[in-house]
C-alpha cells in the first residue's frame, strides 16, 4: 500500500512528539529522584545523629556502671575515673535525643529513657556516694533492690526502640532509593527503547516513502518512454494515413476538376447555341418554344453556371487543404509583432471601411515556428473577425500573447463581433460548415484549415464565444517547432 | 503454684543453711549433702512396715490456693483407693499452727503426712520428728522428707519455650519479636529463662526485643512494664514469662490495640484467667502447668506404700504440661481423675518422674537437702 505524503508529514511528527515526550520524561523523573535523594540523605543524616547518640547515651550509662561496679567490689577509687565523663556524656546525647525527640521514635519514648536515665544515674550516686561513706552494706543494698538493673534494662529497651525507629527509617530510606533507582532505570530503558522505536518508525517511514517515490519515477520514465514510443507509433501512422488522405483528396479534385472544365465549356456552347435558337426564332415562331429559348433554358445554364463555380471553388479547397498538408514545415525565428502588425495591416483597409481597430497587448515577440503556417493562420482569424463583425458596433480586435507552461505560446484574438451561437461552437472548425448568417462569401474552410495548420505546427485552437457579444480564438503554439515529435520525425524521415 | 514454689524454695535454702548448722537432735540427719539421685525402681528390696502407726493420711495444708486444693484432692483420692483415713490440717498461712497441727499428727500417730510448709525452716525439726518415728513424710519442695516433691524450673521454662519456638516455625514463618518477662527477683526461677533463650536461640529469625524483668510481680507490674515495650517496639509477636505478668501485658497490648490473634502470649502456672484466655481462643495460646491432683494423688499412694513396707521414691518431679487449646481437655480429665493416670504407667510418666528409692527400714536416708533434678 503506497504512503501518502501527508501521512508521512503526520507519522513522522507524531513520531518526533513521541520522542520529544520520552526525553521530557526522563528529564523530569531525573529531577525529581534528585529531590528525592536529597531529602533521603538529609533523613539518612538526621537518622544516623539521632542512631549514634542513643548507642552513645547506652555506652555511657553502661560505662558508668562499670564504674560503679567497680568500685562497690573493690573500694579503689580508680575505677570512678571514667564515670564523671560517662555521665556528662550521657547527658549532652541524652539532650540530643529530646531535641530530636519529634523524630526519634514513638511519642514519648524519649521523655521515658530520659526517666530511666535518671533513675539509673540516681541509683549510681547514691550507691557511690554511701561507699565513699563507707557505709558499704547500705550501697549493696541499694544495689540488691535491682533498682539500678531494672533502670538500666529500661534504658536498654528505649535506646533499642529509638535505635530500631532509625533502622526502620534508614532501610525505608535504601528501599525508597532503590525503587527510585529502578525505577529510573526502568524508565530509561523504556525512554531508550521508545527513542529508538521513534527513530526507527520515522527512518523506516521516510525509507519506505523514498522508496515509493523512487518507483513511482521509475513507473513514470517508464511509462513516459512508453508513451513517446506510442505517439511516435501513433503520429508515423496519422501522418502516413494523412499523407494518402491527401494524395487521394488531391488526385481526386484534380480528376473531378477536367469533367467540370468539360460541363463549363459544353455549358458555353450551349448558351452559344441557344443564342442562336433565339436568333432563329425572332418574333415569330411558337409561343412555347419561344418561352423556353428566352426564358427557361437561359435560367437553366445561370444555374449550371452557378453550381460548377460553386463546385469549382470546392475543389480548389481540397485541393488547397492537400497540398497545405503536403507542405514541408520550415521553422525560422519569427518576430511575432512584426507578423501580427503586418497581418493586421493587410487588413487595413476593411478595417478602415468598418471603423474598427486592432488592440496589441503582446508578451511573447519571437516564436520559432513556420512562418508561412503563421501567416496564414493569423491572417484567416483576423480575416474572420473583420467578416463577421457587428453591424451593431464598431469592430474591436485584441490580439494578446503570453507565454504559457511546457514552451508554449498562447495567441488570443478576441473581437467583438456578432459570435457564434452555443450550438454552433462546436461544428466551427468542421470542413465546409458554416454557421451564423450566410451574407459572407465562403465555403466553410477556413477555420478548418486554420486548425489543420495549427495542429501541423504542434499546436491547439479553442474557441469561446457569445452569441450578439463578440468570439475569442486561443491558439496555443510551441515556442519552438523543433521540438515538435511531428516536425522532428517528418524531418527525420526526409533526411 | 509459682509463689508457693517461691515460698518454699525461699525456705528451702534458709533450711539448708540451718542444716548445716550444729544443733542436737534424736535422729539421724539424712541426706545433708545434696546427690543426683538414680531412677526409681519399684521392684527394689522390701522393707518391713512401720510399727505402730494408723493406716491413716494427713495434709498440712498452708492455705487454699487452687494448687494446694488439687494436691488435697489427689491425696484424698489416693486415700479412698487404699483405705487410709484422710485429713486435712489447714494452716491458712500461719506458721506456728501448721507446726502445732503437725506436732499433733506425731502424737496421733497418724502414719502418713503430706507438708505444704509454710515456714519450712521452723516446720523442719518437726517434719523430723515424723520421720525418725517411722512415719511417711512428703513434702511440697522443700526438705526435709521421706519424699520430696519438686519442679524442674529448667524443664518448665524449656516446655514453654518450645511451644514457642514450634508456634514461631509453624505459623509465623520463624521470624517473631519475642518479649521475656522475667523474674529478677528470684533468682531461682532463672532457669526457666535460660531454657526460653536456648530455645528460642535455635531460630535464627527471632529477635527478643525485650528481656526484662517488671518492676512488680503481678498483673500491674506485667502491664507497666509491656506498656514501656510497646512504646520502644510496638511490633510484639511473642510475650513469654509466669501466667500473672503474661497476662498483664496482654490487658496493655489489648488496650494499646496491639493484639493481633496470631501472637503467641505464653505463661507459667496454668491460672486459670490464663486457662481462660486460652479456651477463648485468641493470642494468649499456651500456659505451662503442674498437675498438682496428680502429684497429689502419687504422694498419697506412696504413703500407702510406705506403711505397707514397700520402697517408695526419694524425690520426685513433677512434670510440666504446656496447656493449649489442643490438649486443654484431656488435661482437664487427667487432673479430674488423678487416679486413672497413675494406674496407667504411659500417661503417669508424663506427669511424674520419680528418682532414688527408701523404705522405712532405710528412712536415715530421708532427703535434707534443696534437692533438684536438675542440679549436677
Amino acid at each position: 500500500m503506497p504512503i501518502a505524503a501527508r501521512f508521512v508529514v503526520q507519522s513522522v511528527s507524531a513520531l518526533m512528539i513521541v520522542g520529544l515526550l520520552a526525553l521530557v520524561g526522563i528529564v523530569g523523573m531525573t529531577v525529581w529522584l534528585n529531590e528525592r535523594s536529597r531529602v533521603y540523605f538529609e533523613e539518612v543524616i538526621e537518622a544516623r545523629d539521632i542512631r549514634t547518640a542513643a548507642v552513645d547515651l547506652r555506652s555511657a550509662v553502661q560505662s558508668a556502671e562499670a564504674s560503679q561496679r567497680g568500685f562497690i567490689l573493690t573500694g579503689n577509687e580508680i575505677y570512678l575515673s571514667p564515670y564523671n565523663t560517662s555521665k556528662t556524656t550521657a547527658g549532652r546525647r541524652l539532650e540530643l535525643l529530646q531535641q530530636k525527640a519529634a523524630v526519634a521514635g514513638p511519642a514519648g519514648i524519649v521523655d521515658r529513657l530520659a526517666g530511666s536515665v535518671a533513675a539509673k544515674f540516681s541509683e549510681t550516686d547514691q550507691t557511690i556516694a554511701l561507699k565513699l561513706d563507707r557505709k558499704d552494706a547500705e550501697a549493696l543494698a541499694i544495689v540488691l533492690t535491682n533498682r539500678g538493673k531494672l533502670a538500666m534494662d529500661e534504658i536498654n529497651l528505649f535506646v533499642s526502640g529509638i535505635v530500631r525507629t532509625a533502622d526502620e527509617r534508614l532501610t525505608a530510606g535504601v528501599t525508597e532509593q532503590r525503587a527510585n533507582a529502578t525505577r529510573l532505570r526502568l524508565i530509561s530503558i523504556a525512554s531508550a527503547l521508545l527513542i529508538v522505536l521513534v527513530v526507527g518508525g520515522g527512518a523506516a517511514t521516510v525509507y519506505r516513502y523514498a522508496r515509493e517515490i523512487t518507483r513511482a519515477r521509475d513507473e513514470v520514465d517508464a511509462l513516459n518512454a512508453s508513451l513517446e514510443q506510442r505517439v511516435a507509433a501513433r503520429t508515423a501512422d496519422l501522418e502516413l494515413a494523412n499523407a494518402e488522405i491527401q494524395q487521394f483528396a488531391h488526385i481526386v479534385s484534380h480528376d473531378l476538376r477536367a469533367p467540370l472544365v468539360n460541363i463549363v465549356g459544353f455549358t458555353g456552347e450551349l448558351e452559344h447555341g441557344l443564342n442562336s435558337v433565339r436568333a432563329a426564332l425572332g418574333q415569330a415562331g411558337d409561343a412555347q418554344a419561344r418561352l423556353v429559348a428566352e426564358t427557361e433554358m437561359p435560367e437553366a445554364i445561370d444555374f449550371i453556371r452557378s453550381s460548377t463555380r460553386k463546385m469549382d471553388n470546392l475543389i480548389g479547397a481540397i485541393l488547397k487543404l492537400s497540398r497545405e498538408g503536403q507542405r514541408r514545415l520550415q521553422a525560422e525565428r519569427i518576430d511575432l509583432a512584426a507578423m501580427i502588425k503586418a497581418t493586421a495591416a493587410a487588413i487595413q483597409h476593411q478595417l478602415a471601411e468598418a471603423g474598427g481597430k486592432v488592440s496589441l497587448d503582446l508578451q511573447v515577440n519571437q516564436l520559432l515556428t513556420d512562418r508561412l503556417s503563421l501567416e496564414q493562420i493569423l491572417g484567416n482569424l483576423l480575416d474572420n473577425a473583420v467578416k463577421y463583425r457587428s453591424n451593431e458596433r464598431p469592430l474591436s480586435i485584441d490580439v494578446h500573447t503570453r507565454q504559457a507552461p511546457g514552451g508554449r505560446v498562447i495567441i488570443e484574438i478576441a473581437d467583438n463581433g456578432r459570435g457564434i451561437g452555443e450550438n454552433d461552437l462546436g461544428r466551427v472548425f468542421e470542413l465546409f460548415r458554416r454557421a451564423g448568417a450566410q451574407d459572407q462569401s465562403g465555403e466553410g474552410v477556413g477555420l478548418a484549415y486554420v486548425q489543420a495548420l495549427v495542429r501541423k505546427l504542434g499546436g491547439d485552437i479553442s474557441v469561446n464565444s457569445v452569441l450578439g457579444r463578440g468570439t475569442t480564438f486561443s491558439v496555443v503554439l510551441p515556442d519552438d517547432l523543433r521540438q515538435h515529435s511531428g516536425w522532428r520525425q517528418s524531418h527525420e524521415q526526409v533526411s | 503454684m509459682n509463689r508457693y514454689l517461691r515460698q518454699a524454695l525461699l525456705a528451702s535454702a534458709a533450711l539448708l543453711a540451718a542444716s548445716h548448722a550444729p544443733m542436737a537432735q534424736d535422729g539421724p540427719a539424712g541426706i545433708t549433702v545434696p546427690r543426683v539421685f538414680a531412677p526409681f525402681d519399684p521392684d527394689g528390696k522390701a522393707c518391713n512396715a512401720p510399727p505402730g502407726l494408723k493406716k491413716a493420711l494427713a495434709f498440712a495444708q498452708d492455705n487454699e490456693r487452687d494448687f494446694m486444693q488439687g494436691v488435697s484432692r489427689g491425696l484424698a483420692a489416693a486415700a479412698r483407693d487404699r483405705g487410709l483415713v484422710y485429713q486435712v490440717a489447714l494452716a491458712n498461712n500461719d506458721a506456728g499452727k501448721m507446726i502445732e497441727q503437725v506436732e499433733a499428727m506425731l502424737a496421733a500417730q497418724t502414719g502418713g503426712v503430706v507438708a505444704a510448709p509454710v515456714d519450712a525452716a521452723g516446720l523442719a525439726p518437726r517434719l523430723q520428728k515424723l520421720i525418725w518415728a517411722g512415719h511417711y513424710v512428703g513434702t511440697v519442695v522443700p526438705p526435709p522428707a521421706i519424699s520430696l516433691l519438686n519442679a524442674p524450673q529448667y524443664l518448665t521454662g524449656k516446655a514453654l519455650g518450645d511451644a514457642a519456638a514450634a508456634y514461631i516455625r509453624d505459623r509465623l514463618k520463624g521470624k517473631a519479636n519475642v518479649v521475656l518477662l522475667t523474674h529478677d527477683s528470684l533468682q531461682f526461677l532463672a532457669p526457666r529463662f535460660v531454657a526460653m533463650r536456648d530455645a528460642l536461640n535455635e531460630i535464627p529469625g527471632v529477635t527478643i526485643v525485650a528481656d526484662i524483668s517488671p518492676q512488680t510481680v503481678n498483673r500491674e507490674g506485667g502491664a507497666a512494664m509491656m506498656r514501656n515495650i510497646l512504646l520502644a517496639h510496638p511490633d510484639v509477636d511473642v510475650v513469654l514469662g509466669a501466667d500473672t505478668v503474661v497476662l498483664g501485658a496482654l490487658a496493655a497490648a489489648r488496650a494499646a490495640g496491639k493484639l493481633r490473634p496470631d501472637q503467641f502470649f505464653g505463661g507459667i502456672d496454668g491460672e486459670p484467667d490464663a486457662v481462660t484466655e486460652i479456651k477463648k481462643g485468641g493470642p494468649y495460646k499456651a500456659s505451662i502447668s503442674l498437675a498438682s491432683s496428680v502429684f497429689g494423688y502419687a504422694m498419697g499412694q506412696h504413703a500407702a506404700d510406705w506403711l505397707d513396707g514397700k520402697r517408695i521414691p526419694q524425690a520426685m518431679d513433677i512434670l510440666p504440661i504446656a496447656l493449649t487449646s489442643a490438649n486443654m481437655a484431656g488435661y482437664e480429665a487427667d487432673v479430674a481423675d488423678p487416679g486413672k493416670v497413675y494406674a496407667d504407667p504411659a500417661r503417669r510418666n508424663q506427669y511424674l518422674k520419680m528418682y532414688g528409692g527408701i523404705c522405712y527400714d532405710t528412712r536415715d536416708q530421708y532427703v535434707n537437702f534443696p534437692w533438684s533434678s536438675e542440679r549436677k
